[in-house]
């Protein structure tokens, strides 16, 4: 598939590529970065974010990473998530298509 | 707070998402949503209830999208999902009577209580419009014996700071209720509430200036007079003039110079404060007024401190300064308020949390009422739940079909609810009375309209699972069989129950509001003490500045002028008739033992008044004389009390010619008593009489009181043109009637009264018509019995009776239940009562009276169509 058979990316997964392209991270601290990186305008309850996740994971942009390290009391690892490398190229793609896009209307923004 | 609960519905729930989701992620969702709903609810638990919302609303919403968009979960629970929303939407546009019902009661349920809601929050929640709005309190010095809260020095107050931790900083303000002035801007002189405060007020709250300046260190020194004046002032008196800065208004005589507009929203020191002045509280002299009790006191907490933590700490400051400053601080403590609940008072929260709890109790009601439907139409779809179950499709299947009926009535009653709480933001704002703190800042937000829809769809699941559970549960060749005739007796068991709940509730609103209606009903029957019917009452301020001797002549002109005209019975003139602030002053009555110094003496409140005043207002001398006009003006030496003062002081004694002085002050002049008063309520009308002495005094600021056959307003025009007459400059302000006045202070109770009765009314009528429904349901699926029973020799009268006598015990049931629930709540009751205990005879039994007639009502015409039903017709019936 080719990259820009990706694009436009919906809000939630461009911002949750954002988030993972820093560094890997689990679940919780994805849904926090992601309300900081949108200063709030973008909010990912629980389940939205696990099927956004889970979307992302099937179409070969994210994949998961267990931290043995991490686990929790329960025994279980903690499920860390981090980019592909399409992942990495469909964000830089979709970067480069938002400044293109919003150099159409530099003029209106003032 | 244990959320452990939300975690576990929540992760129920989780069973809407797709298979494919839950199996891998399930626990990874739960544990985030356990971590961030605990860490809001640190933070800010209504947060946490706003998120916990969301994260609820948006698993169907993810559930529904996954499925609709991939492809990849394979046809059939797409389809399916798809099928059985469209099957929910379409079942319910069959019946739109019977959806109307059902989302029209659910949604007056979430409507009102959002919008009690609503009102609650802005008054409670909301921060106040201060810079850490949390770590602000008011101190106030207390009086232990009596138990009231008093004014404070100056010196007592910078000791509190300085030796204390806990506070950072304090603010004085003048006792607002000795500063309002005259004040002059554009026009004619008018009375405005003035606030005098420390220059470091604004500063302190983290107030900046809506234009030019606030005040600043070393304003109160300042050589010339300046003034803040609040956005109101300025758009009311300077048409918002731009250049509003720098010019002069007068206040009390004296000339000042504005230099700022205050924000609309500082309500302190009063709601009414419309200008600021700075205050010097350094005595000029330098004498020590350790002993005074001019100011209160705004202070900012120590960062991480409590107010606990302060409470504890001044508690030991201010035994210390006892010790070292025994006259002055003898019996005093300290008292320190969260700054909220200084401005919002004592009675509203309580008031606030009750009406909404009696709300919530509506929407319990109403939710028990829409299940009571829904298990009506499972039963009616008995015969198609049964053909679907029979051609295959799966119990859970059926159950997910009925529960998406149930949310999206739920969605449809929260969004009407929104509606309805609109209104009734509006309906509560306007009934609130004006001197409600911050209840103007009501408004429907996005958290009201989330909180709304999120009850509509967490409540309808639970309403809609009991009978969703019932209706799949029994096996579809017996349903088959039986469709439509029997009832299964579980399920008759379940709805009897639900409506003996819904009586209970019932009747525990009812109790609540048949008090509080006993209440009110009690206050009208006070007796303030005089005859209190048409009677005008009026501020005035005097220009024209006389002595003591002018003045009482002055007034004296002023009372004949009046009284010679025919329409008038009395006139009297005093201080402030009706007080906010409570008695302060101490005193000893000579010849008695010195006190013991370690208990203060009771306090009293001096009114002064011209002669004629009781006369004026019909109070009763019980004992020696009225005020006389050969009373000594100079000195006060010859007083009237009242009965409530002979009781603190007299004791046993003859209280005629008891001579006392005022206390701590050996070389006081002393007062004689000459005669003793009826008591008269001069604080509010529940509340007794204090202690007050009575003498002859004349003031340039008085209460005018004219007591009159006819309309008491009529008189407010003559008022002005005699004063007018004698004085051009005073001022004639807060014109009213004493009922008024009186009424006033019991807005809050009867508002309550009022609400809570009419949410009484809505669950009565709500239980009614669950009543009206099992017992409908009841006759008609036994109609086969009763054709045959009748066939065989039975009375109509006989099926009727047990009709009823069945519909008697389920309300008999809820009765009993109702009044226990009431009964284990009598501890709030007796703090909301007034006059009347929490087992009130005459409530209880018309509440009882009032239950039984609207079940027999209720139960009534079911019973009527049993007796009719013929043999013939029920038998051939099906």
């Amino acid at each position: 598939m080719s990259i820009g058979s990706f694009l436009p990316l919906s809000p939630r997964e461009f911002h949750i590529l954002v988030a993972l392209s820093e560094e890997p991270r689990n679940g919780y601290q994805v849904s926090q970065r992601v309300e900081e990186n949108s200063r709030g305008a973008v909010r990912l309850s629980p389940a939205t974010q696990y099927t956004n996740l889970h979307r992302l994971l099937g179409k070969g942009l994210v994949e998961e990473v267990t931290e043995a390290s991490l686990s929790r009391p329960d025994g279980r690892g903690q499920r860390y998530w981090t980019l592909t490398g399409t992942g990495r190229e469909v964000l830089r793609a979709e970067a480069e298509r938002m400044t293109r896009d919003a150099g159409l209307v530099r003029g209106l923004a003032k | 707070m244990r959320i452990g609960w939300v975690r576990r519905v929540f992760r129920a729930w989780l069973g809407l998402l797709p298979r494919t989701i839950t199996s891998r992620y399930a626990e990874d969702i739960a544990a985030d949503f356990d971590l961030e709903f605990a860490e809001r609810w640190k933070r800010r638990p209504l947060d946490a209830v706003a998120f916990a919302l969301r994260a609820f609303a948006e698993v169907p919403m993810e559930a529904v999208r996954s499925r609709r968009g991939g492809g990849s979960e394979g046809e059939g629970p797409a389809a399916s999902w798809r099928d059985d929303l469209g099957n929910a939407f379409r079942s319910l546009r069959r019946s739109p009577g019977w959806t109307a019902v059902a989302v029209a009661i659910l949604s007056v349920g979430i409507g009102g209580t959002v919008a009690v809601f609503s009102v609650l929050q802005a008054v409670l929640l909301e921060p106040l419009p201060y810079r850490q709005d949390a770590e602000l309190v008011a101190i106030w010095t207390h009086n232990l014996e009596q138990d009231l809260p008093d004014g404070s020095s100056w010196e007592n107050a910078r000791d509190w700071v300085e030796r204390s931790r806990t506070l950072d900083e304090m603010a004085l303000v003048f006792r607002p209720e000795f500063t309002s002035a005259t004040v002059t801007a554009t026009g004619e002189p008018e009375r405005v509430e003035v606030g005098v405060v420390g220059d470091n007020f604004f500063t302190l709250l983290g107030v900046e200036a809506r234009m030019g300046r606030v005040f600043g260190p070393g304003d109160a020194e300042g050589e010339s007079e300046i003034a803040v004046i609040s956005e109101g002032y300025w758009k009311d008196r300077f048409g918002s003039d731009p250049d509003v800065v720098g010019r002069t208004i007068t206040i009390g005589g004296e000339e000042a110079v504005i230099v700022g507009v205050a924000p609309s929203n500082l309500e302190l020191p009063l709601r009414q404060t419309r200008v600021w002045q700075p205050l010097n509280p350094r005595p000029a002299d330098g004498r020590d007024r350790r002993h005074t009790d001019a100011y209160r006191v705004v202070g900012r907490l120590a960062a991480g401190e409590t107010v606990a933590s302060a409470q504890s700490e001044l508690d030991r400051v201010a035994a210390e300064l006892a010790v070292e400053f025994p006259d002055a601080n003898r019996g005093r403590g300290v008292r320190v308020h969260s700054l909220r609940s200084e401005i919002v008072g004592d009675g509203l929260p309580l008031l606030l949390w009750t009406v909404l709890g009696a709300m919530v109790m509506v929407l319990l009601v109403a939710g028990t009422n829409v299940a009571q439907l829904l298990f009506s139409r499972a039963l009616r779809r008995r015969r198609e739940i049964a053909v679907r179950a029979a051609m295959g499709a799966s119990r859970a299947r059926i159950g997910r079909q009925l529960l998406l009926e149930t949310a999206i009535v739920g969605l449809l009653a929260g969004g009407a609810g929104v509606l309805i709480a609109y209104l009734g933001i509006e309906l509560l704002v306007g009934l609130v009375p004006p001197e409600v703190p911050l209840a103007s800042g009501t408004r429907m937000d996005a958290r009201a309209l989330s909180i709304a829809l999120g009850i509509g769809v967490l409540l309808a699941p639970m309403i809609g699972a009991l009978p969703a559970l019932r209706a799949t549960s029994a096996r579809p060749a017996s349903l088959l069989k039986s469709a439509s005739r029997t009832v299964v007796g579980a399920d008759r068991r379940l709805r009897s129950g639900l409506v003996v709940a819904e009586v209970a509730v019932a009747v525990v609103l009812l109790v609540g509001a048949g008090l509080m209606v006993r209440s009110a009903l009690e206050l009208n029957r006070i007796d303030p003490g005089f005859d209190d019917r048409g009677t005008l009452i009026a501020r005035i301020d005097l220009e024209r500045r006389m002595t003591q001797p002018e003045l009482v002549g002055f007034w004296g002109e002023v009372t004949d002028r009046l009284q010679a005209r025919p329409d008038v019975e009395g006139v009297a003139v005093t201080g402030r008739f009706l007080v906010e602030r409570k008695p302060d002053a101490t005193i000893e009555i000579i010849g008695d033992p010195p006190r013991d110094p370690s208990a203060p003496t009771p306090k009293l409140s001096f009114a002064p008044v011209l002669p004629g005043y009781f006369r004026a207002l019909g109070i009763p001398i019980t004992r020696g004389r009225g005020v006389l006009p050969t009373d000594n003006l100079e000195r006060l030496d010859q007083v009237v009390v009242n009965q409530a003062w002979v009781d603190a002081f007299a004791r046993d004694r003859d209280p005629i010619g008891l001579q006392f002085r005022w206390a701590g002050d050996e070389g006081a002049p002393s007062m004689t008593v000459v005669g003793v008063a009826g008591d008269v309520r001069r604080t509010r009308l529940d509340e007794a009489a204090y202690p007050f002495m009575f003498g002859a005094h004349g003031n340039h600021s008085a209460d005018v009181l004219v007591r009159t056959e006819g309309d008491p307003l009529a008189l407010a025009e003559v008022l002005r043109r005699v004063m007018a007459e004698y004085d051009p400059g005073s001022t004639v302000s807060d014109i009213s009637t004493v009922r008024d006045r009186y009424e006033a202070s019991m807005v809050p109770r009867r508002i309550q009264a009022w609400l809570i009765g009419l949410f009484a009314v809505l669950a009565v009528a709500l239980s009614a018509v669950g009543l009206f429904a099992v017992m409908s349901e009841s006759v008609q699926t036994r109609r086969k019995e009763f054709g045959i029973r009748t066939a065989l020799g039975a009375t109509p009268g006989r099926l009727r009776s047990e009709i009823l006598v069945e519909a008697a015990r389920l309300c008999g049931a809820g009765l009993a239940l109702g009044f226990a629930a009431a009964s284990s709540m009598a501890r709030l009751a007796d703090r909301l009562v007034f006059g009347i205990s929490a087992f009130d005879p005459v409530t209880l039994a018309s509440v009882a009276g009032v239950v039984g007639a609207v079940a027999l009502l209720a139960s009534w015409v079911p019973a009527a169509i049993a007796n009719r039903a013929s043999s013939v017709q029920s038998l051939l019936g099906d």
